[in-house]
């Protein structure tokens, strides 16, 4: 039974409504606030978008974000969808510890993270470039991946592989025809869950990053230091319609493939 | 080697799950054409059977011969079997279309022949309006029906179907059971059919295995097991019986000689040998059970005679059932026809009775 709301509750709901997203709104209403300052509004202006795509430096930083994040999920859905077909597949002495050691990388802190992997770099004499920022990326996006992959295999009725290969499929092409083209719904969903975490990354990146390969998170953290500033806010603001774009896509995929194996 | 026409044989075949054997040493012949059935209670081992006939489940002991072709080591995709599952394990992602012509498709058939193929099972299975959705649209009978049609269609020389129908209503499942004996047998494809539903196996077998415990314990038609079961389990399992349990006295070469609480019965069933003394259950079908009062060719020496208590009587469409019991608590179960008007009450001493050569004896084991 479903009641409704008394004048408390909804109160409550919408103070707590209110102290999620006044932030976020303000910020966005400040993007196209014509006044240098963070107080009073003082008229609509698209002027810091426009300053925005003016600045070199910002552009190099979207560029290398697309780049850095890009190619980490890529590797991550492939590296996380060949970790869960494994397991799904062979059973395998240590197959539970293995699975816990996967989680780890998303629970340690991001800043341990990213000592600890610039550590490892040092030892193994890795120059810092976009290419250790993957690899750092692909440790927590990984297990992201796998784990929303693992997830769907988990609910992936065994008796459809029998079938399959009842039918005439070899064990490797009960997984090309049957499971992939079953996964590619949990595929998709973890690999923009993980593009948003290395899109928004800044504490492990700051620590693997190149000299010159600063990432559009890492962008606005330093902007910050200098000073608020309104293109900041129009940036934060074009990075919030990104990541919630791809929330959405995600929720809606992850819908769908939850209806599918109804 | 003799060609006979055996699709399957297993001989001594066995499956040990670690310490619990799922089936037991069991042999059977499965002949060209045939629709078999295993039936049997819960966990008694048929599913298994079916898989190691299928190749997910390896014996652990045996050998098993499909179309005199030795399997071992023969994985599922190379043996020319189909299965179709209990939850119809279609395929999500497909179109009915493209699930039915999945197997005909990895066979690498020319598109013709897979069109020609994929279009007669359609319509065979009558959902030529369905083709282009997905199973998750369509209703259990319909999937169940593409099942049927994605395995068929691969033309297989056995088709095992586990409990095909058990998701049904009661009325689809009468409907698809003439469906499927009428397919089976314009294809001539080799059936092994699993259900516990005795009705069912009744319905639509040629020859029907009882399985208990990983055992076969007895193999035969519908008629033969239901006139002469050959253990306790079976004479319980298929239809109902009505089972009085005695020892032996004596057995010459006709007859048998029965003590069932002190009244000493004849049998004219002397096929099975019995030790003297060895407890025994006579076992008579509630049709051909008999008050005396109602016979009118009635005679000692023809008729065994019991007597019974008289408890109640329930009406089942067309038939009367009436519920007795021996004074020593075993019950007994007559089925008349409706309209004859037999009327006792609750507690009446009742002498009932059953022909010397329409029972059979079975041996008194636990069940
Ligand atoms: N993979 C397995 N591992 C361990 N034990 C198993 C396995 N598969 C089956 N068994 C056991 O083997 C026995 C026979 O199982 P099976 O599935 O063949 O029964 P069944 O006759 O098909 O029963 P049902 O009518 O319930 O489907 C059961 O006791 C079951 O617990
Ligand atoms: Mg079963």
């Amino acid at each position: 039974m479903k009641r409704k709301l008394g004048p408390a509750s909804v109160f409550y709901v919408l103070l707590f409504l209110i102290l999620l997203y006044a932030p976020i709104v303000m910020m966005v209403a400040y993007s196209f606030n014509n006044s240098e300052l963070d107080m009073g509004w003082s008229g609509f202006t698209l002027r810091w978008y426009r300053e925005l795509f003016a600045a070199e430096d910002a552009k190099k930083a979207v560029i290398n974000s697309i780049i850095v994040s890009g190619c980490s999920t890529v590797l991550s859905v492939i590296l996380g969808a060949f970790a869960a077909i494994g397991f799904h597949k062979f059973d395998f002495k240590g197959k539970d510890l293995l699975d816990s050691f996967f989680y780890i990388p998303t629970i340690v802190p991001a800043m341990l993270l990213g000592v600890s992997l610039l550590s490892l770099f040092d030892i193994l004499h890795i120059s810092l470039s976009k290419v250790t920022i993957i690899i750092s990326h692909v440790t927590f996006c990984m297990p992201i991946c796998f784990n929303n992959i693992r997830v769907a295999l988990n609910g992936f009725d065994r008796s459809i592989e029998e079938a399959a290969q009842d039918l005439g499929c070899t064990q490797l092409q009960v997984i090309t025809k049957v499971l992939l083209p079953n996964l590619v719904p949990a595929m998709l969903s973890g690999g923009l869950l993980a593009f948003t975490f290395s899109l928004e990354d800044v504490l492990t990146t700051f620590f693997v990053a190149g000299p010159k390969d600063t990432t559009l998170s890492m962008y606005i953290f330093g902007q910050m230091k200098a000073g608020m500033k309104p293109t900041i806010n129009a940036l934060s603001t074009l990075l919030i319609v990104v990541t919630v774009t791809l929330g959405i896509i995600m929720q809606i995929l992850q819908n769908r493939s939850i209806a599918k194996s109804k | 080697m003799i060609r006979d026409n055996n699709m399957i044989e297993l001989i001594g075949v066995t499956k040990q799950f670690g310490e619990m054997t799922a089936v037991n040493h069991i042999d059977l012949i499965v002949k060209e054409g045939e629709f078999m059935t295993f039936l049997g209670p819960s966990g008694c081992g048929k599913t298994t059977t079916l898989r190691m006939i299928a190749g997910f489940e390896e014996p652990s002991d045996g050998k098993l011969f499909i179309d005199h072709e030795d399997c071992d080591n023969v994985p599922a995709n190379l043996r020319d079997v189909n299965t179709v599952f209990q939850n119809y394990a279609l395929f999500p992602h497909l179109s009915i279309r493209d699930n039915i012509a999945f197997g005909l498709k990895l066979k690498k058939l020319s598109k013709e022949e897979i069109d020609k193929r994929v279009n007669k099972m359609i319509e065979l299975i009558k959902l030529e309006e369905h083709i282009n959705k997905k199973p998750s649209q369509l209703s259990g009978g319909q999937k169940q029906r593409v099942a049927i049609a994605r395995s068929l269609v691969n033309e297989p020389k056995v088709l095992l179907l586990d409990e095909p129908l058990g998701a049904l209503d009661l009325k689809l499942r009468k409907e698809m059971q003439i469906e499927l004996k009428h397919l089976q047998k314009e294809l001539g494809i080799t059936f092994i059919y699993v259900t516990h539903d005795q009705e069912e196996a009744l319905t639509i077998s040629d020859r029907i295995a009882i399985m208990n415990k990983g055992n076969i314990e007895q193999l035969g038609t519908a008629e033969e097991i239901y006139d002469t079961p050959k253990t306790k389990f079976a004479a319980n399992f298929i239809g109902e019986t009505n089972l009085l349990t005695g020892y032996i006295v004596s057995q010459d070469s006709e007859k048998t000689v029965v003590n069932l609480h002190n009244q000493i019965l004849t049998i004219y069933d002397a096929d099975k040998k019995y030790k003297e003394r060895e407890r025994i259950c006579v076992c008579v079908r509630p049709e051909n059970m008999h008050f005396v009062d109602y016979l009118p060719d009635y005679s000692e020496e023809k008729y065994n005679t019991i007597t019974c208590i008289y408890e109640e009587q329930i009406y089942i469409g067309n038939l009367r059932r009436h519920i007795l019991h021996t004074p020593e608590g075993e019950p007994v179960k007559i089925t008349r026809c409706a309209r004859k008007g037999e009327v006792y009450n609750r507690g009446d001493y009742v002498k009932v009775c059953f022909s010397k050569k329409r029972c059979i004896m079975v041996k008194d084991e636990e069940v």
